[in-house]
């Protein structure tokens, strides 16, 4: 017989599986670490290609492939009440207490979020990402953001350069915003049992090749080093548009034998590619996390990266050289990681990480967030408006509005389809032991 | 160098295109409720004689509002026409189902174990696990 669950989440977003990136990664392990402790977890996401409808996975958790077409960059149109019919049924049916949405991007996440708090849901929002305040896009998303977080219950961010960021942007209370790192699965993410020798030392660069990601820094930073240490090699996995860039690059140079370009490379061949290095070298121009560097710092690298965004926060100092997004700068950040590698020790480094970043901890804390949030008391429709009201002169009357007619949207959808005519959906239980899972094995053949 | 001319100048420059879309917005707005509003006399009168038909003050912001409204009503529609049917394979398989891979088999008692890699549970299972009353327990 097994316990009620303690909560029930419902993590929405646009960015999950077969998706592949930091959001993805990030709901997966922090929703298997919450069902190992108990709760129940379901991902509401929009179908990807023929991925439609609902599936089971992992651990029982169990996704809703909403059939929403993604309209740009895997983001569906936003339609504001589109998908309240959906979300309702789903909350209804899973009997969810607490709605966590993921990534300041995701417009079903917003959607989602705006359904749940007009249904008297409590509901936390998770931010991933840095954003400007200048250009034009930025400006049009913070004001998005401050419509869509101004009636939350607790917010998480995965740095505090994030949560900084985060609070300017939206106008949200400081004390409504925990920090939460993001994690590594450090079991996963292990040195090699014999570390490659010195003579020759191996930089591994595993990122995306785009802007952001500042792949042009590695243009001109990679041919440098080269020059200065005839004993350097580089590996450069991923893929994107810089990737011309960087072949260019080597033929250039004529830095074919020195430089190793891997193309894209799935996450679980990641770590067989980290521990072949001795330096990972990181050169985002933005991150508000940097997860690849606790992935490489796992495996017992020295890590030389960016100083931007919440990168300086991630690392102990001993553990990362950091330099300004200049070629020059880096140049002498990996000029000084070599001279410091002698004194790495990849089994101890990993060991540390071990006790620093681990997704059952994010899990642990997410669940006092949670708790939190259920604390907060509920409020009526016009304490809400109060506070749509003070979003901005004009905006704040919009945004008003708009949720006026979300609340009678609700109601005429209660009336068509009252809420106990949903029918509530069965749940399982699947046992995580894997002796127990091999007994009902032998059980179905008995039968 | 470059990157440094980028950073003296970038805000600056912000801040220009911003002030200037600003003040820009707000002429414009001026210029468009005088159009729409202003008799056709009283702009003869002060010289004013060639402008665009007053019609379109009024058509183009109704075509705009309903271009939005049928494309919305267009995309749901999209999104109800790309629903499998209740018969359709594609609600229990596609292209990226993935068979639960057990690697490590042999695990250490202690020795930490990587949280399980994503996988689909195969949906006869799911229905055993859901419906069976002697597996419930």
């Amino acid at each position: 017989m097994a316990e009620p669950p303690k909560l029930r989440v419902l993590m929405v977003s646009d960015f999950f599986f077969p998706n592949f990136g930091g959001v993805e990664n990030h709901i997966y392990y922090l929703s298997q670490c919450l069902l190992k402790l108990g709760h129940k977890v379901v991902v509401m996401t929009h179908a990807y290609g023929n991925r439609s409808g609902v599936r089971y996975m992992t651990g029982g958790l169990k996704v809703y492939y909403v059939p929403w077409r993604p309209f740009v960059m895997q983001t569906t149109f936003p339609t504001v009440y589109g998908t309240l019919p959906i979300v309702r049924t789903i909350l209804r049916r899973e009997k969810i207490t607490v709605v966590h949405g993921h990534q300041a991007f995701s417009t079903l996440c917003h959607e989602a979020l705006m359904h749940a708090r007009t249904m008297g849901y409590k509901v936390v929002f998770t931010d991933h990402s840095l954003y400007g305040f200048a250009d034009v896009g930025s400006i049009h998303m913070n004001k998005v953001l401050q419509f869509s977080l101004a009636d939350i219950d607790q917010a998480i961010c995965v740095s505090h350069t994030s949560k900084e960021n985060t609070v300017l942007r939206s106008g949200l209370s400081p004390a409504k915003v925990f920090m939460i790192p993001n994690a590594v699965d450090t079991a996963m993410f292990k040195p090699a049992s014999v570390r490659p020798s010195t003579d020759i030392i191996t930089i591994v660069v595993i990122s995306r090749l785009v802007y952001r990601k500042g792949a042009d820094l590695l243009v001109e930073v990679i041919p440098e080093v080269c020059r200065l240490y005839p004993n350097v090699r580089f590996v450069v996995g991923g893929d994107g548009p810089k990737h011309v860039r960087l072949e260019e690059m080597r033929e250039k140079h004529s830095l074919q034998d020195r430089v190793e370009m891997l193309g894209a490379v799935p996450h679980s061949r990641v770590r067989s590619v980290l521990v072949t290095g001795h330096i990972f070298l990181n050169s985002s121009l933005t991150e508000a996390f940097c997860i690849a560097i606790l992935e490489a710092a796992s495996c017992g690298l020295l890590t030389v990266s960016t100083r931007v965004g919440g990168v300086p926060e991630v690392l102990p100092d001993d553990m990362v050289v950091l330099a300004e997004p200049d070629p020059d700068d880096m140049v002498r950040a990996i000029e000084k990681a070599i001279s410091i590698l002698p004194t790495i020790n990849p089994e101890e480094m990993h060991n540390r990480m071990k006790k620093l970043y681990s997704w059952q901890d994010v899990a642990k804390r997410t669940e006092i967030v949670y708790d939190r949030a259920l604390k907060c008391s509920n409020r009526s429709l016009l304490e809400r408006l109060m506070r749509f009201l003070s979003c901005g002169a004009w905006a704040g009357k919009l945004f008003c509005m708009v949720m006026i007619l979300d609340y009678l949207l609700w109601r005429l959808l209660q009336l068509l389809q009252p809420d106990e005519d949903i029918e509530e959906a069965p749940d399982i239980c699947l046992c995580h032991h894997r002796g127990v899972e091999v007994s009902e094995g032998l059980r179905k053949k008995i039968k | 160098m470059l990157s440094l001319n980028q950073e003296v100048h970038g805000p600056k420059t912000s801040e220009v295109y911003g002030f200037v879309g600003s003040i820009s917005i707000v002429v414009a707005t001026v210029i468009f409720l005088i159009w729409g509003y202003v008799p056709d006399k009283f702009l003869e009168s002060i010289g004013i004689y060639y402008y665009p038909s007053k019609y379109w003050a009024m058509a183009m912001p109704m075509y705009s509002m309903v271009t939005l409204l049928v494309a919305l009503v267009f995309y749901i529609g999209l999104n109800f026409m790309s629903t499998s049917k209740p018969t359709s394979l594609n609600t229990l398989f596609d292209d990226y189902s993935r068979e639960d891979v057990n690697f490590l088999p042999l695990m250490k008692n202690g020795e930490d174990r990587p949280i399980d890699p994503i996988s689909d549970i195969d949906i006869t299972r799911i229905n055993d696990l859901m419906f069976d009353s002697h597996l419930a327990k």
